[in-house]
């Protein structure tokens, strides 16, 4: 459900010139119209690993890797590392040339450094021709000039992601512990009431993670759990849809809960927002709009003037859940060409006690 | 401080007594300076105007990765990115794209190197679908747009490497001038690649590296391509021009020197002119120091007024030269757009710091004079004037022309030490010219006498008795007609060397090309253009540029055929170094300049860059080139067959049977090449031979025009003096009128006197003439441009010079003889 990148680089939110990035490119993209592409109109069925390969007749699709990551020493870290492809035309003109390509690769890298409170991000942005992006066989691969998430031959597991940037780099092995779950109905998560305002949603909710990090010069030797969320789509939200705020939670009971909420123009909540709970013994219970109840708590101001609420009250009750979910560290804003905030947060019983889980949130439109 | 004040009222008086002699001072010191500055001006305008177009290619960037010879592949730009983890890399491919008929820059490069850049262009993100995905989608500058009226959507048909493309500006874009891409169209990398049908190609690859970056990355190229710091381009335009930038400063700074003559005549004037007022103020009790110093104050005035006068008259002459420097950089170095002259405050000041010691030496002299002024003296004869006599300047003029070739001699190398030298042999010259003066008009009054009828005599007595006024500008006048003796010899060696040059490089009838910069032609046209009926044979060039020793620098392969059309001029090496290069395959000729400046000789190993890995070459001969004074090679064809992959051509030189109709073969030749697409140029032998020599005038241009200016200044400075004489004789020349001279005799003989002089000043430059034109050609040319030329003597130019310092002194003499003819003869005799 992290469509929101993709929306605003398309133009649906039209926000302005970035100054730190320099190029507006929500505007350089423009709105890329829909005809002509594919689009999500009813369940499909899923293969693996086949479905975590490209699906070029889509609009956009994401390879979505968040995670809490800790060295041997207790140091707590999030990182982020996204994967977007764009393509920019169902079809293009000819070309005599190997640059030639109607499909744009962006990707989005973050570390949280819980324990120095530092939140580093890079953005890049690349053709998918000539090497130098793109998602590949045999093995599978999906990479971005030398950020790169590499699996075996045929994309089984372990896979390997490997970014490096100037402030942080990682080195990464992740194994699944849990077989993939198609979100929505079988796969299909609406998104508005339009047909085929939908997408293709699964997500492999724990990853096991090992590897290393570097952080300035310093290299650690880290393991945690990760989240990987896979989705492809063509059509936007709907108009009156602004933003929303999206959980992905792994709780020491050995269940996982993924749940958003669209924001509507007005403030309220839009019906089409959901949710769902892999419970530890992997089954699925879905969740609509009227399933659960969420509460800011606690606001931060990034630089820029958005006021994010970095803790949350979270409620299912149906499930017997009230959490508080807060954030590691404030200032986990992506200032991007589209600014978001994407962070590590923990997890516990609201009415007080121990952590019982750690996760991600995901904020746009604030 | 009184005392001061009274004597610099007694000064402004003076200057107010004679406004025309003031006037003329001012004037000869603002010309002097104005000549400074605006050479100083253009010329830092064009070096301005280099690092800005600079500017506008590198941008941000720091380096850039050439192919040493035509492209570099695409994958190149993979491996920085993808497997070195690069992040600052632009890939760039240029194309010249002709619309309705001018022709502008295509920059084809990726939108997402730039795009998440800071520093981005502003048309780097705009359209950004549009351009990936849309046929021959361009944005386009605002500018560019305006001037070809074009408008966002509506298709354009233009010209792309010599074939018809539809462009479709899918963007029009803001930019500011001197911004990165700001002014050229911007396509997507494989728009232009596509219409430039440059498939897989680069032109180069744009870095932003530190150094230590940019070493390990130099290191790890592979062999086809080289890194090259922007930075280090800058550079080499610097070294390129200088001696073109040291010889113009040379030529403005000769203008102040024959100002300073100027400024000593009107000093010394002014002196003798107050001699009197003088000698009652030394009475009165003022001291000499005091007059030593009034004296160098009322210089310093002068040159301060003059001097500004000068800066100001300098900014507008320098728009004026600007036009020259930036059309003769063009055609020798690098294509520069300056459009106005570069001020800074420092060389404003310069100019002016220059002008004003030149003034207060001169003024040195007539200063001592004035405080040697005895007390109550009332003469005010011009023989009065305590000038230096004539004799006691020979000694160190003797000096000064002897440490001339000293200098030279010694320094090597050295472009300043020439100049240097060039000033020392002037000075001295001109000290030694009093004596000269002197000495040849008393021989010639006493010839004189007895040939001559009275009214010679009459004229040679007056140009004698006038020589310790007029002595000094008529040195200067010497000087100033040398420098153009000098400087036209030098001009007419070396275009009849070039002329000389071209015809024996020459040797085809027809010379067929592509019309696109370093655009190649198939080498299959070889066969067919031989076989076209008139022509005998076709011989082929293929010139490519090459790092030789890690200098880029074009290199002309050679076969035998080749060898026949074109010969060369072995200045050092066997006669047929061609041949035996030929033969022995791994032998290289290079130009006399290169030879000069590296300091190359035979038998030298160098090193050649070529796509396969480096070749050592042995040096075989040096020929004579006056193509580039940076210098070209020749190697065997052999060395290109085997180290180059393609074997296109650059050139055809046709030779045609005698009965053939040039004209007729020209246009078939054309048609043949239109009818695949080419744009074929064929020209004649003759027609690039005028156009050589075209190019060779324009270049010396700028030099006729600074020489002109330099015998302007003498010009005033002429006039200054025989104002001045003609003042202080008035008394003496209305005596003449009185006892019968008519004012039209009067004015007769004056004209005359002033001719007389201006033939002895003639006299007095040809021989400094002949002296500088050596200096110019066999040093300074050399040390500049490492050409050596034919020296090549012109009677034309010695009339010429005879006759533009009669012509300057009869000219200047006019307006005070007919003051001297119409003035009342009362006022004239009875003046005190």
């Amino acid at each position: 459900m992290r469509r929101v990148l993709i929306l605003l680089l398309l133009g649906v939110y039209g926000c302005s010139r970035d100054a730190a990035t320099g190029i507006d490119v929500a505007d350089a993209l423009g709105g890329v119209p829909e005809t002509g592409f594919a689009r999500a109109m009813e369940p499909r069925t899923f293969s693996f690993p086949e479905d975590h390969y490209s699906h070029p007749d889509y609009r956009n699709e994401w390879w979505y890797l968040t995670g809490q990551l800790e060295d041997k020493n207790g140091a707590r870290f999030g990182y982020q590392l996204t994967f977007f492809r764009i393509a920019l035309a169902p079809k293009a003109a000819v070309r005599d040339s190997a640059w030639a390509t109607r499909q744009l690769w962006m990707a989005h890298a973050a570390l949280s450094d819980i324990d120095a409170q530092e939140h580093r991000h890079e953005q890049r942005f690349a053709r998918a021709a000539l090497g130098l992006a793109g998602q590949s066989r045999s093995p599978f691969r999906v990479w971005l000039e030398d950020w790169t998430l590499v699996g075996g031959e045929d994309g089984e597991f372990p896979w390997t992601l490997e970014l490096e940037t100037d402030d942080f780099s990682l080195a990464l092995t992740l194994t699944p512990e849990r077989a993939p779950v198609l979100q929505g109905k079988d796969g299909l998560s609406q998104k508005s009431a339009e047909a085929g305002n939908a997408s293709y949603y699964y997500s492999i909710t724990r990853l096991e993670t090992a590897g290393e990090l570097r952080r300035g010069d310093l290299i650690h030797a880290v393991d945690g759990r990760s989240w990987l969320d896979r989705e492809w789509s063509t059509s936007a939200l709907g108009d009156d849809q602004i933003g929303w705020d999206w959980f992905s939670l792994q709780l020491s009971s050995g269940a996982d809960l993924m749940l958003y909420r669209l924001r509507e123009r007005a403030g309220g909540t839009d019906p089409h927002s959901a949710g769902s709970i892999l419970s530890a013994d992997d089954r699925r219970i879905g969740l609509g709009a009227g399933d659960f109840e969420l509460d800011a708590l606690r606001w931060w101001t990034s630089p820029d003037g958005a006021r994010y609420p970095v803790a949350w009250r979270l409620r299912v009750p149906g499930e017997d859940l009230d959490l508080r979910v807060e954030a590691l560290l404030d200032d986990q804003e992506m200032r991007t060409s589209v600014s978001y905030w994407e962070g590590a947060v923990d997890v516990w019983p609201f009415a007080g006690g121990e952590s019982i889980g750690r996760g991600y949130l995901e904020m746009t439109g604030y | 401080m009184r005392r001061n004040r009274a004597l610099l009222r007694a000064s402004l008086r003076f200057y107010r007594q004679h406004p025309l002699q003031l006037a003329l001072t001012l004037l000869g010191i603002a010309l002097g300076a104005a000549v400074i500055v605006a050479v100083a001006l253009a010329t830092r305008a064009a070096a301005v105007s280099f690092d800005r177009s600079l500017d506008v290619l590198a941008g941000p960037m720091t380096h850039e990765i050439r192919a040493h010879e035509g492209a570099v592949d695409e994958n190149l730009y993979r491996w920085l990115r993808v497997d070195r983890g690069l992040r600052d890399v632009v890939p760039v491919v240029r194309l010249r794209v002709t619309v309705d008929g001018s022709s502008v820059d295509l920059v084809g490069t990726d939108p997402f190197a730039l795009i998440a850049r800071d520093d981005a262009p502003p048309a780097a993100g705009n359209a950004l679908a549009a351009l990936l995905t849309e046929a021959g989608a361009v944005q386009i500058p605002v500018a560019i747009a305006e001037r070809f009226d074009l408008v966002e959507g509506e298709p354009i048909e233009a010209s792309v490497a010599g074939r018809g493309a539809a462009l479709n500006p899918v963007a029009i874009f803001e930019s500011t001038d001197g911004e990165w891409f700001g002014n050229t169209l911007l396509a997507d990398i494989s728009t232009a690649q596509h219409l430039g049908g440059r498939h897989g190609e680069l032109d180069s690859i744009q870095l932003r590296l530190s150094a230590p970056g940019a070493a390990d990355l130099a290191a790890r190229l592979p062999d086809a391509v080289e890194l090259r710091a922007f930075d280090d381009q800058r550079q080499t335009f610097d070294d390129m021009t200088r001696a073109f930038r040291t010889n113009l400063t040379a030529m403005s700074l000769l203008a102040v020197l024959v100002g300073a003559f100027l400024v000593y005549n009107a000093m010394a004037f002014a002196v003798v002119q107050r001699t009197p007022s003088f000698a009652v103020l030394r009475m009165l009790g003022t001291l000499p120091t005091d007059l030593f110093r009034l004296l160098l104050i009322e210089a310093l005035g002068l040159g301060l007024i003059g001097g500004v006068l000068g800066l100001m008259l300098g900014t507008v002459l320098g728009q004026g030269l600007l036009v020259l420097v930036t059309r003769t950089v063009s055609d020798l170095f690098v294509s520069v757009d300056a459009l106005r002259p570069d001020f800074s405050l420092g060389q404003l000041l310069l100019a002016l710091s220059v002008t004003l010691a030149a003034v207060l030496l001169a003024t040195l002299a007539p200063a001592r004079a004035a405080a040697r002024t005895a007390p109550a003296a009332l003469e005010r004869e011009s023989r009065a004037q305590s000038s230096p006599s004539a004799r006691r300047l020979l000694l160190p003029g003797l000096l000064l022309v002897l440490a001339c070739p000293i200098v030279i001699v010694v320094s090597g190398q050295s472009l300043l030490a020439a100049f240097v030298g060039l000033f020392l042999l002037v000075a001295g010259y001109a000290l030694l010219c009093p004596l000269a003066l002197r000495l040849s008009l008393a021989a010639l009054v006493h010839g004189g006498a007895r040939v001559g009828g009275t009214a010679l005599q009459l004229s040679l007595r007056g140009v004698q008795s006038a020589l310790p006024r007029t002595g000094p500008a008529l040195v200067a006048l010497a000087v100033a007609v040398s420098a153009t003796v000098g400087v036209a010899i030098m001009i007419g060696s070396f275009r009849i060397s070039v002329a000389d040059w071209l015809g024996d490089t020459l040797q085809g009838d027809l010379y067929v090309y592509l019309d696109a910069e370093g655009a190649r032609l198939d080498p299959a046209w070889q066969a067919s253009l031989e076989g076209l009926p008139g022509v005998s044979s076709a011989a082929a060039a293929r010139v490519r540029t090459l790092s030789i020793d890690g200098e880029s620098m074009r290199v002309l392969a050679l076969d035998r055929l080749a060898a026949e059309v074109r010969s060369f001029d072995i200045v050092a090496g066997p006669e047929d170094a061609g041949q035996r290069m030929l033969e022995d395959g791994r032998g290289i000729l290079v130009s006399e300049p290169l030879a000069r400046r590296r300091g190359l000789s035979l038998g030298d190993a160098l090193i050649l860059a070529t796509p396969r890995g480096a070749v050592e070459l042995t040096l075989r001969g040096v020929y004579r080139d006056y193509a580039s004074s940076y210098g070209g090679a020749v190697v065997a064809q052999d060395v290109f067959a085997r180290y180059f992959s393609d074997q296109d051509l650059s050139s055809l030189a046709l030779r045609l049977d005698a009965s053939a109709d040039a004209a007729a073969l020209q246009q078939q030749i054309r048609d043949l090449g239109a009818a695949e697409g080419l744009d074929l140029v064929v020209v004649s032998n003759r027609s690039i031979r005028e156009r050589s020599l075209e190019i060779f005038d324009r270049t010396f241009l700028i030099t006729d025009v600074l020489r002109a200016l330099v015998v302007v200044v003498a010009f005033v400075g002429i006039l200054s003096a025989l104002l001045a004489l003609f003042l202080e004789r008035r008394r003496e020349l209305a005596v003449l009128r009185a006892t019968g001279l008519t004012p039209r005799q009067l004015f007769a003989l004056v004209l005359r006197q002033a001719a007389l002089s201006g033939v002895l000043a003639g006299l007095l430059a040809l021989p400094l003439g002949a002296a500088m034109s050596v200096l110019l050609i066999d040093v300074i040319n050399r040390r500049s441009f490492g050409w050596t030329l034919q020296m090549h003597f012109d009677l034309q130019v010695v009339l010429h010079a005879l006759l533009l310092s009669v012509a300057a002194a009869a000219m200047a003499a006019v307006l005070p003889a007919r003051r001297l003819a119409v003035s009342d003869l009362r006022d004239a005799l009875y003046d005190p």
